[in-house]
């Protein structure tokens, strides 16, 4: 979902148990003690049936699960609160997730083998929301949940946005950051991206989003392991979801490979 | 997607209220009976405050809302007398010129001023909306307290937290709710601001009354908004 998620659907043969397995051997293999990731599946197993997904990172990986409705929505703040999210971010994302009821909420919660990455989980609140709407959504969010900077206007950073299809609040040392996402040109193409904004301005980088990848396009190396042949070889997976690029100026690219296995995000462009 | 409607966001901003540190303390005892007093000369300078928002947002002297404004505040009038005896039980005395306006609870009379200085220049609706979410908090609070004074045995002391009062006030948020009703199915931004400005006012009133009068119970680090 760190691509956005969509309304989940059931149509997928694999299940809660098979996902938690699955998570288990990624633990094992990107050198994640396993202990933190039994305690955050035990959390956020009864949401797993709704929507499932894993995203290999360059030194790990992430779980996101999510739902729809009130409950959902105080799944989300607890386990995102349980994961480290300050308690202004998580007011913020409730604040979020109130003002659009009937759309999904997920968290994102990542493991590291590198203990100087950052491991924030991030809230997401699945918009649909035009322009204007989100300008005051954001607003009206961010003054619940205390925050010095005024958020709204982000959505002019994005060139022709006219539709807000994702929120989501992480922390960045410490302090909330807003995620954004739009559909938007990203060379010949059209993808998602998000843009980052704290309290400094808009964050040095953004990310884009190449949907329904082939495995096979994607270079086997050393940053993967053996996940990229374990998911085509065991798990008999051609496409990933998504895989995203986070571009910077300042340091080589980062990448993530992003695999729904329960509930399904619709495409980029139908969403449109 | 749809947008949450001013009532939905009532609803919301009620839940979170209601979950608010200083709540919490009272509906799980954790503060006890012996300490339970503290507040009540605060709540007595509220309770007057309170008199003038009613009062402030019943001011609808014509068109279709004005009868109902008019019952509305009649029933809602002279309340805060009650506090008077309430603070005679307790052993805690009249209300001093510092009660009313010492330094210590000037954050509180900020936070009242909010809500009643947006009443200047409200339309009908936007009162009534404001109305709502007061009666809509005041069932928190009230229901809470008097919840309270009911498992202590305090019953016999208090008058404006007891029977009488709730009674009074059931119902109310619902029967402005019904007589504004296309507002409170408007997703209007200008209603949702009041809306937030409303229970971020009383939010930031008790947190801030929580954290002067039960130091010792209450987390600092849940100022501001607490659980919302």
């Amino acid at each position: 979902m760190s691509a956005p998620m969509a309304m989940p659907v059931s149509s997928s043969s694999v299940g809660v148990d098979d996902v938690v397995a699955e998570v288990l051997w990624l633990a094992q293999h990107r050198h994640v003690p396993l202990h933190d990731v039994r305690a955050t599946l035990e959390q956020v197993r009864p949401w797993l049936s709704s929507y499932a997904e894993w995203v290999l990172t360059e030194d790990g990986f992430e779980i996101i699960t999510g739902g729809v409705g009130p409950r959902a929505r105080q799944a989300v703040c607890d386990i995102a609160a349980s994961a480290g999210l300050s308690s202004s971010s998580v007011r913020f994302f409730r604040a979020v997730a109130e003002a659009c009821p009937d759309v999904m909420v997920g968290v994102k919660v990542p493991f590291t083998s590198n203990h100087s990455a950052p491991t924030s989980p991030t809230a997401y609140v699945r918009t649909a929301l035009a322009k204007d709407d989100a300008r005051q959504v954001l607003k009206r969010a961010a003054a619940r949940a205390g925050w010095s900077f005024q958020p709204g206007d982000v959505v002019d950073e994005h060139p022709s946005c006219d539709t807000l299809y994702g929120i989501g609040v992480v922390d960045d040392d410490g302090a909330p950051m807003l995620k954004t996402y739009v559909l938007q040109e990203v060379g010949d193409d059209v993808a998602f991206v998000s843009l980052r904004l704290n309290a400094a301005g808009l964050h040095h980088a953004h990310k884009e989003y190449a949907a329904d990848v082939e495995v096979k396009t994607l270079q086997a190396s050393p940053l993967w392991g053996a996940a990229l042949t374990w998911m085509q070889g065991a798990l008999g997976i051609d496409t990933v979801g998504h895989v995203g690029r986070e571009v910077c100026a300042h340091r080589a690219d980062r990448w993530k490979i992003y695999v729904e296995r329960i509930g399904r995000i619709a495409t980029d462009r139908s969403l449109r | 997607m749809t947008l949450a409607t001013v009532a939905d966001t009532i609803e919301h901003r009620a839940a979170a209220y209601a979950a608010l540190p200083v709540f919490t303390a009272f509906r799980d005892d954790v503060i006890d009976v012996e300490r339970f007093p503290r507040f009540l000369k605060e709540q007595a300078m509220a309770a007057r405050w309170f008199q003038d928002l009613i009062w402030a947002l019943t001011d609808i002297p014509e068109g279709p809302l004005a009868a109902f404004a008019a019952a509305h505040g009649k029933a809602d009038s002279g309340h805060h007398k009650w506090m008077a005896h309430d603070l005679a039980a307790f052993g805690l005395g009249g209300m001093s010129e510092d009660d009313w306006f010492a330094f210590d609870k000037l954050h509180s009379r900020v936070q009242l001023s909010r809500i009643l200085a947006r009443s200047h220049q409200a339309t009908d609706d936007e009162r009534l909306v404001m109305l709502c979410c007061l009666e809509a908090a005041g069932e928190v609070t009230l229901g809470t307290l008097n919840a309270y004074v009911h498992r202590h045995g305090l019953l016999q002391q208090t008058h404006y937290l007891g029977d009488a009062h709730v009674r009074v006030e059931e119902r109310q948020a619902q029967a402005i709710a019904e007589a504004v009703a296309p507002a409170m199915a408007s997703t209007s931004s200008d209603l949702l601001d009041l809306v937030d400005l409303v229970f971020d006012a009383l939010s930031r009133m008790f947190t801030d009354g929580g954290l002067r009068h039960y130091p010792e119970l209450l987390s600092p680090q849940l100022q501001v908004g607490g659980a919302a």
